[in-house]
């Protein structure tokens, strides 16, 4: 996975993404219990967002020149399956920005801070959010204050009431 | 019988040993994830569920450099 790490580096080095952060699942089991998945996502910023379309063939391209196997939406690097995602709204894109600098396996990445990972689980609200969600109440210690501040800015006030009415939590 | 202090002390438990595994290094969660991928994909060759492509036991190992 160091290696993995490395790589990703790399391709912000070479300016094909502007800013990258871990997120989906293996940014959940940086603070919960680690359970089941097979692939990395990592979340990105391209140059240019705000005012083109958005475009991960640079990522593809990087893939095929440097001899990485591309697995449907995957590209597997360094023995991991890598989705690269662009921050496709405003919650994801300050995620994104404000990602906590961490030194796993050795290397500096950055991965999204727990606040903002149970704002994105909370907007998308698939079975699979919320269970994690409950888990990340039971199991992580997190800012209250940063989580209300973010729920508010990107109007989720209301469904966290919901699934507190509903789970009790 | 959930509520009797028997089953309280087991939830308990349970409940503790969840945040200590929660609480483990990165580097050891990794290495339970690679445990669980090779548990999942031998689950479901019992069931006869092909796994999607990308659905494989990670080489975190891997120290290849390409640059």
């Amino acid at each position: 996975m160091k290696a993995t790490l490395e790589k990703l580096n790399e391709l912000a080095r070479a300016g094909i993404m502007e800013k990258y952060a871990i997120g989906g699942g293996i940014a959940h089991f940086y603070y919960i219990e680690a359970d089941t998945t097979y692939d990395l996502d990592v979340m990105v910023v391209m140059k240019l967002q705000q005012t083109s379309l958005i475009s991960m063939n640079p990522f593809y391209e990087w893939a095929r020149s440097n001899g990485y196997e591309i697995l449907d939406e995957h590209i597997v690097i360094e023995g991991i399956p890598v989705q690269f995602l662009p921050a496709y709204n405003p919650l994801i894109i300050e995620a994104v920005e404000q990602a906590r600098e961490v030194e796993l396996f050795g290397i500096k990445t950055f991965i999204i801070q727990p606040e903002y990972l149970m704002a994105i689980m909370l907007d998308t609200n698939r079975p699979k959010d919320r269970e994690r969600l409950l888990r990340f109440f039971a199991e992580c210690s997190f800012s209250q204050e940063l989580f209300m501040t973010v729920l508010q800015k990107f109007k989720l006030t209301e469904k966290y009431t919901a699934l507190r009415a509903k789970y009790g939590e | 019988m959930v509520n009797s202090p028997d089953v309280k002390i087991l939830f308990d438990a349970k409940e503790r040993f969840h945040r200590t595994k929660a609480s483990m290094r990165f580097e050891e969660k990794v290495k339970e994830i690679v445990a669980l991928q090779k548990i999942d994909l031998e689950f479901r060759k019992q069931r006869k569920t092909p796994p999607a492509p990308y659905m494989r036991v990670w080489n975190i190992e891997s120290t290849v450099r390409t640059e």
